[in-house]
């Protein structure tokens, strides 16, 4: 059963991207300010988006789906939102563990919103604010799961660091409903984690730590025109990447991308 | 080294500085990570020794419907328009990014294009002036 704060639940056998339709009907006007929170499912995406121009490869075994909120109605503005994609992962990462117990302690975050274990990539996470015309804006928070995901099928960069969950726990721990079930884990938490972005005391970083994959190693990030290398020292109070340069001081990274090895 | 203040009596903090940070761009300020009975902190102060060594950025006034500034701190990572270029209502201006959440700010209403304050790559901090816009007629 769909969450009761959902308000409107587009379902697509197959669609080209989640986030995509929902930009599209937002800034249409076919989506109105009392249908949000939106949900949008898609069995199978054929253009999914990641990254800038990257693609998420998904098949029938993936769980993608986009929400789309308006931040006011959950206390927000704009600049509250800025860690949401950690917060996401980490939220995310809680969810996969109440439903597949034996990968706990084995999932982290690869700052700031990629799902991983040593095996690889599980899931991502892409948060976008848009506005329309009048000046509405919706948060819109897709989402990507290898749950069951045959990524032989899919394009090299997918094979070479995606894993699913079922390549984790085995088939015989998965369930036909293991991709929806893990949705609706996830849709009961997420609204109550969201709000906490609202109070900036509130310690949810202090107790995400945990899941930070990238502290105590060496990284290569590139913000804008500078490529930064050092060790990761973990996030910051906003949720930033604190990283000790190889050449001396500190710095905070807020954004760019963290370069894969 | 920990550093015991009395607050009042028999309530003592006891503060670690770990390390201070790089300057952030543009501003002047750094960011003090320290301890606060164990727990980790930050604040960002303004370096005095930077003064004459930083270039100010320019605020938007939010009262001037003319002058666009940036709603979250981020790094630009396109610019739609160019200087002399007319703009209609809900036209895309630029897209922002901060720890992968992208920002598109578009048109309010209706002008041209008078000044583009910040390029591809740059790093802005909330309020900073982008752009600005003359209205039409």
């Amino acid at each position: 059963m769909l969450a009761e704060w959902i308000r409107r639940h587009d379902s697509f056998d197959e669609l080209d991207s989640t986030s995509s339709h929902l930009g599209r009907i937002w800034r249409s006007g076919d989506l109105a300010v009392e249908e949000t929170p939106i949900l949008v499912t898609a069995r199978r995406q054929n253009a999914g988006r990641g990254r800038g121009d990257h693609r998420w490869f998904s098949d029938s075994g993936s769980l993608t789906f986009t929400l789309g909120l308006r931040p006011s109605a959950f206390g927000l503005n704009l600049s509250d939102l800025v860690p949401v994609g950690l917060l996401t992962a980490c939220t995310l990462i809680e969810s996969i563990e109440t439903r597949f117990p034996a990968l706990s302690g084995q999932l982290g975050v690869r700052w700031p919103n990629d799902v991983e274990c040593d095996a690889g990539k599980i899931g991502g996470i892409l948060p976008e604010c848009i506005l329309r015309d009048d000046n509405d804006m919706l948060l819109l928070v897709g989402i990507g799961v290898n749950v069951s995901t045959d990524l032989s099928g899919g394009p090299a960069d997918a094979r070479k660091i995606g894993v699913a969950l079922a390549d984790l726990v085995g088939p015989y721990s998965m369930q036909e409903n293991s991709a929806e079930s893990l949705l609706d884990e996830f849709l009961d938490a997420f609204p109550d984690r969201l709000g906490r972005l609202s109070s900036p005391s509130d310690p949810w970083i202090a107790e995400a730590r945990r899941f930070d994959r990238l502290a105590g190693t060496a990284i290569q990030a590139r913000q804008g025109h500078e490529t930064i290398r050092g060790i990761a020292q973990g996030w910051d109070e906003q949720g930033r990447l604190i990283v000790a340069r190889e050449t001396g001081g500190i710095v905070l990274v807020s954004s760019g991308q963290i370069l894969r090895p | 080294m920990e550093t015991p203040v009395e607050i009042e009596p028999g309530k003592t903090l006891i503060l670690k500085l770990l390390t201070v940070g790089d300057p952030h761009a543009d501003d002047g300020t750094r960011t003090v990570f320290f301890e606060l009975n164990g727990q980790p902190r930050e604040v960002v102060v303004t370096d005095r020794s930077l003064v004459g060594s930083v270039i100010q950025t320019v605020k938007a006034d939010p009262g001037d419907p003319e002058q666009i500034g940036s709603p979250l701190p981020g790094l630009v990572v396109s610019v739609a328009v160019q200087k002399g270029d007319p703009v209609r209502k809900g036209q895309k201006l630029l897209s922002i990014e901060a720890m992968k959440m992208e920002t598109t700010i578009y048109a309010e209403r209706p002008g041209r294009v008078t000044e583009v304050l910040t390029t591809a790559g740059h790093q802005v901090q909330t309020g900073e002036l982008l752009l600005r816009i003359a209205p039409e007629g």
